[in-house]
């Protein structure tokens, strides 16, 4: 995908607006779900996302990204949330979890999944969604997150050890 | 490499990365052993599967491009409103104080006073009456 990604891109910068769109089409259903779950709130996610497409057309001039446009754009989704998560003083990051529970087909998994994910802290949360669900290898997290890769092993298995203490107590 | 935490953190690495043949051996045996790490490993497994079978969303609308500035709504924080609200209402107050109620009264006056020295007429005066001081 890395491969396709860079090379729409390449085609964006050279004047091929249908490049961009490919590139919209292919990512931003992963990159709503991201958010969405990492903010809880779909109209800011869908904002977001839209804000990150267009955060990385600005970077058209002297074409700027050179690696995965895809990690380039977890990133900035990510930064956004956080920045919107800061503006919203009264609500934290933890208690916006309703929209997506009313957007899963499967409402007994989303509960169970909304109550694992929203009881991590935002910066475990975020770890977790884009290992587990978005399939980010380690080397690519450690980069994104700006993290030694030894630091995402350790928080990984934290993560997963409090998880299921949690399903014991749960049970 | 003999207690629990230890491979339980080897499982854990293990479903992220590939490790090395000795390290999965190890594992291997330890797993067979002990319930505790089996346990651990089903659950890190299981949560996989949850997360991963979770839909990803659908945009609502297609890329749009950036709306112009003049369009775009603006969200200002609370405390800033407030705390600008109060600034233009000391300012008001301070320009509206005493001095400058008197300051406005005397230059009123010395107004009316001009206005009063500029009708008196000026009438052309003899030498004689100048000499008899009248």
């Amino acid at each position: 995908m890395e491969i396709i990604d860079l090379q729409d891109w390449q085609a964006f910068c050279h004047g091929d607006n249908s490049a961009m769109e490919r590139l919209y089409d292919r990512h931003s259903p992963a990159l709503l779900s991201f958010c969405l779950y990492l903010c809880g709130d779909r109209t800011k996610s869908e904002d977001i996302v839209q804000d990150s497409f267009m955060s990385l057309m600005a970077q058209k001039e002297g074409h700027k990204i050179t690696r995965s446009v895809r990690s380039w754009l977890f990133v900035t989704a990510r930064n956004l949330v956080y920045n919107v998560s800061r503006r919203i003083s009264h609500q934290s990051l933890d208690s916006l979890s309703e929209d997506h529970l009313a957007t899963n087909s499967n409402p007994d998994i989303s509960l169970i999944i909304d109550r694992i994910i929203s009881s991590l802290p935002a910066d475990e949360k975020e770890l977790l969604l884009l290992r587990e669900h978005q399939g980010f290898s380690v080397s690519d997290i450690a980069e994104m997150l700006n993290l030694s890769k030894e630091n995402v092993r350790i928080r990984l298995y934290r993560i997963r050890k409090r998880i299921q203490e949690k399903e014991r107590t749960l049970k | 490499m003999n207690n629990c935490e230890e491979f339980q953190k080897l499982i854990s690495v293990c479903l992220d990365e590939p490790l090395t043949t000795e390290q999965q051996n190890k594992l291997d045996v330890h797993i067979a052993q002990c319930a505790d790490c089996r346990t651990f490993q089903e659950s890190a497994i299981n949560l996989r599967g949850l997360i991963r079978s979770l839909p990803f969303q659908s945009m609502a609308q297609p890329l749009r491009r950036p709306s112009p500035w003049w369009r775009r709504k603006i969200a200002l924080p609370f405390p800033a409103v407030a705390a600008g609200i109060l600034l233009l209402a000391a300012s008001w107050l301070i320009h509206l104080s005493p001095t400058q109620f008197e300051r406005v009264e005397s230059d009123a006056e010395s107004f009316l006073v001009f206005e009063q020295i500029d009708i008196i007429k000026l009438e052309p005066v003899s030498a004689v009456k100048l000499a008899n001081g009248n």
